[in-house]
């Protein structure tokens, strides 16, 4: 590995690891008021002042992967958007697209289809950015954004619930199109609805821009330059705060991307509330390309759903799209046979963490909680197994038999594990 | 550019509002279910052929299926099991199962007597009747099995 790297997986048993600077350490999750999700911090302190900081996840992994390869293709079309709770119609798209390819289907989607998939994609976009930049005013100490944003979101989530029949699991999508459509009525129903919307988030903008009290709490912290952004390669919102205008939708587009009007936002700042920005900005662009959608549907026709066989061909193919978080990126290997081989899921959330914790170096204790937000944690859909040697930085990634078998002999005849 | 009190009309048109809970009653006639709210699966039985897909399709496991040919079967639920996922109404063959929209969610879901957990959902032919009504009398049987080891189990 390089000189600068450094393991983020200390044990500080006998405090021997610790950095030398620090004279504290303080220990968040993976139970805490602070903390939805389970992830373990330990922030070195000197002071008032943040030293370095190392995180441990993996305390939720439920095994998705696994469940995975004892079902069938067509069942596992309900599962994946079970590995995360708010951004589950993206794990389902990029699923869908994965069987599209190995099933030789890609080409025979129609337009419509591709819309249908691109709405549901974009609706989810906006609820989960809102709910983000709420729980960032509750963690800043401004509950009156919290409750105000997520009464707004109610407005998306009534709209998705009456395009899908149901608020967060739309489950739209399926190999070879999509599962219902989205008639004329509905759309002139979601129309005046989406217009209300976009009012309600540029009040947000303005208040994010405007007050003083939010702003105090956001302007020029945790600042992540792009030097800095560049060598811990954060991905999504965080690094578009950071001037990296990169977006798996500009840059390799999937679906009908490349065919639809939008902007690629990006702020150079750094900061918490250049990453804000970049997310209300985000906001109100895929409102707006929602209502793009809403109006080719109208002049677009097409078959729904093309026929997919349950068995699969033999093959693998990897696949990838921007989350309402970052990159995400699905893998999978298809044996001829009904059921997949191996499947394998890497969400944003990991991507980002690296940069997360850069972003901590030097600043105070008091800004924690609004850093440690600042990239939309989420851990039940990262947890995954790799093993990292921390003196040399070797990685293995070791299946179950392996696993055991080292660990036995590392215990029986008292010797490292590697 | 900082100011403050941006949200000072907001909090004062809230002031005036009083609290919101006091209109939720209200509010719930307004905001009925949708039309293609997704819940547990139903079947016409006039159009079941008793093929099965719908048991091979179902991600949880929760339908399953007894038969001699296509006439004469039964299909139950696992109600509880159920996640609503409507992928059954989605590849059935004959358009022969749609989806409940007044389910009677207070019973099936969170209520601790298990004899709402199985239900029969179709019964076609020799099946129908007596030979139904024993297998829903044995299934209710073993859940109430599980559900007392589990009683012990907690102690």
């Amino acid at each position: 590995m390089t000189g600068e790297f450094r393991s983020r997986f200390r044990t500080l048993t006998d405090g021997s690891d610790a950095p030398p600077d620090a004279d504290h350490h303080i220990f968040i999750g993976p139970q805490h008021p602070w903390a939805e999700e389970p992830a373990h911090f330990i922030i070195h302190v000197k002071g008032e002042r943040v030293v370095e900081a190392d995180i441990r996840i993996g305390f939720n992994l439920r095994g998705i992967e696994k469940a995975m390869e004892n079902k069938t293709w067509r069942q596992n079309t309900m599962l994946v958007p079970r590995a995360c709770g708010i951004c589950s119609a993206v794990h389902q798209n990029i699923y869908v697209r994965v069987v599209d390819r190995l099933a030789g289907v890609e080409d025979q989607i129609s337009e419509r289809a591709r819309l249908i998939r691109m709405f549901s994609l974009e609706a989810e976009r906006v609820h989960s950015h809102i709910l983000w930049y709420g729980i960032l005013a509750h963690d800043a100490g401004f509950d009156t954004m919290l409750h105000i944003s997520w009464r707004d979101r109610e407005i998306i989530m009534d709209i998705v619930e009456d395009f899908s029949g149901n608020r967060v699991n739309p489950a739209l999508m399926l190999p070879g199109g999509v599962k219902r459509d989205i008639p004329k009525e509905k759309a002139d129903k979601a129309r005046p609805m989406l217009d209300e919307l976009e009012k309600k988030v540029l009040y947000h903008k303005k208040v994010f821009t405007e007050e003083a009290s939010i702003r105090n709490r956001l302007e020029d912290v945790g600042v992540l330059t792009k030097d800095d952004a560049k060598k811990t390669t954060p991905n999504g919102p965080t690094g578009r705060g950071s001037g990296l205008p990169f977006d798996i939708r500009k840059s390799y587009p999937y679906e009908l991307y490349d065919k639809i009007d939008w902007n690629l936002v990006y702020y150079t700042e750094g900061d918490i509330l250049a990453t804000t920005m970049v997310r209300i900005d985000e906001t109100l662009e895929s409102i707006q390309m929602c209502k793009q959608i809403l109006d080719r549907l109208e002049s677009t026709q097409g078959e729904l759903l093309a026929r997919v066989k349950p068995r699969i061909p033999e093959g693998s193919y990897m696949s990838r799209a921007e989350a309402p978080r970052g990159e995400d990126i699905h893998f999978g290997i298809a044996n001829g046979t009904d059921t997949p081989e191996r499947y394998k899921i890497r969400a944003p959330s990991l991507g980002n963490i690296d940069a997360t914790l850069k972003r901590m170096d030097g600043e105070y204790i008091a800004d924690m909680p609004v850093i440690l937000r600042s990239y939309d944690p989420c851990f039940s859909c990262t947890n995954r197994v790799m093993i990292i040697n921390e003196k040399t930085g070797e990685k293995m990634i070791l299946n179950q038999d392996d696993f055991a078998r080292k660990a036995i002999k590392a215990k029986k005849y008292n010797r490292s594990f590697f | 550019m900082k100011k403050v009190l941006v949200m000072g009309g907001e909090a004062l048109k809230n002031q005036a509002k009083g609290p919101v809970t006091k209109h939720v009653l209200k509010r719930i006639g307004d905001h009925p279910p949708p039309e293609d709210i997704r819940t547990i699966p139903r079947i016409i039985e006039d159009r079941c052929i008793m093929c099965g897909t719908c048991v091979n399709v179902c991600p949880t496991h929760c339908i399953e299926i007894e038969k001699d040919d296509k006439d004469n079967g039964m299909i139950w639920l696992q109600r509880a099991q159920c996640m609503w996922c409507g992928h059954c109404q989605t590849y059935c063959p004959k358009d022969a199962i749609h989806i409940d929209r007044e389910p009677a969610l207070s019973n099936s879901l969170f209520s601790f007597n298990n004899r709402q957990d199985y239900e029969m959902i179709c019964a076609k032919g020799s099946f129908k009747g007596e030979k139904a009504d024993k297998k829903l009398a044995e299934l209710i049987d073993e859940g109430g099995k599980k559900l007392k080891y589990l009683e012990e189990f907690r102690g």
